[in-house]
């Protein structure tokens, strides 16, 4: 437990950035770390928002790099949180920056969408940072390849002395 | 023990120098050599027993009957193939070693006036016998379990890595102790 917790914090990246002037995040992120008996891989992003000028706390939708668009999740005041899944093979370490839209601007993404533009054009509330790590895929070389190869060289030296006895 | 041995030799009309080099021919093996052979092929037959288990997945207590008729005919079957080796190799061992035994009895006796020719003979041939004898038994367990752990990792892993465990611990373990014995019968032809 106490691992899985240093293990979070070390995946914890706090990144703060502010477009415009109004909306600051910090991102905490956690990545599956041990991917030996899975078929996906889990990433969740937990991220406190700080605006000024604004009284409400804003409805979020966020849109992926590949262009996917999702509903965040509130999870307390200010609090938001963002998961996604992928295939192991396609699971890799790095930065996946996430574009956050209020109600105003998913309307404008959708309207976007609906006439065949370009979603990037659409401003966004808020970009932020998401630090996702590779798991573990289990070792490199399978261990019963590895005795394989032992015992096959152990008995390739009793077989070929044998035939120098013999000879 | 020694009078005893004395006795069968002289019962069964040959010399003494007649009977170890009948010894450096025999296949039998001595009461001490047949437990080391059986002891090993037993440790060696019941390792798998172990990978069933915890890497194979099987339940010891109710495979414990297959785990135990398998080990013992395994057992049997390395303990023979253990003995014909160590036979093709005794006396191929003897040759080799023979100038080398010579030497070192010659070196020890040294200029004992006491000691008569045969004697001496005697003595070289007494001292290969048992050389040959230990290097042969030490070498037939180091080869048969070499060649017997290869086949079963081989099997197990890769051949019948789809069977059931049960299938996978009859066939590689069966396999490997039969091959062996098998294959420890055969003459070589030079």
């Amino acid at each position: 437990m106490s691992r899985q917790f240093a293990a979070l914090c070390l995946l914890v990246i706090c990144s703060s950035s502010a477009y415009g002037s109004s909306c600051k995040a910090t991102v905490n992120s956690f990545s599956t770390q041990d991917a030996t008996i899975l078929t996906q891989l889990a990433h969740v992003a937990e991220f406190t928002l700080q605006c000024t000028g604004q009284k409400a706390q804003p409805t979020l939708f966020a849109e992926f790099p590949c262009g996917k668009v999702v509903p965040v999740a509130k999870v307390a005041d200010n609090k938001y949180q963002l998961s996604w899944v992928q295939d192991i093979k396609q699971g890799s370490s790095g930065n996946v920056v996430v574009r956050l839209f209020d109600e105003d601007g998913y309307a404008n993404v959708r309207k976007a969408q609906r006439d065949g533009d370009k979603v990037s054009s659409v401003k966004s509330l808020l970009d932020i940072t998401v630090s996702t790590k590779s798991a573990y895929k289990g070792p490199w070389v399978k261990a019963e390849l590895l005795a394989a190869f032992l015992v096959g060289g152990v008995a390739y030296f009793a077989f070929s002395t044998k035939s120098k006895v013999q000879a | 023990m020694g009078s005893g041995k004395q006795q069968k030799v002289q019962s069964s009309g040959f010399t003494k120098e007649e009977e170890l080099l009948l010894q450096d021919f025999s296949r039998n093996v001595s009461t001490k050599s047949s437990a080391l052979f059986f002891g090993n092929a037993f440790i060696v037959s019941a390792v798998p027993i172990w990978l069933f288990w915890r890497i194979h997945n099987m339940d010891l207590w109710p495979s414990s009957i297959l785990f135990l008729l398998v080990t013992a005919a395994s057992t049997y079957l390395m303990a023979t193939a253990y003995k014909n080796i160590k036979f093709q190799l005794k006396h191929k061992i003897a040759m080799r070693r023979e100038e080398a035994v010579t030497r070192e009895v010659n070196r020890q006796l040294g200029d004992d006036k006491k000691i008569t020719r045969k004697e001496k003979d005697e003595r070289i041939l007494w001292k290969k016998n048992e050389v040959a004898d230990y290097e042969a038994t030490t070498y037939s367990i180091f080869y048969n379990n070499a060649l017997y752990l290869a086949i079963i990792i081989f099997i197990s892993f890769f051949l019948l890595k789809n069977s059931t465990p049960f299938v996978n611990y009859i066939f590689s373990v069966g396999v490997a102790s039969g091959a062996l014995a098998l294959f420890s019968t055969s003459a070589q032809t030079n």
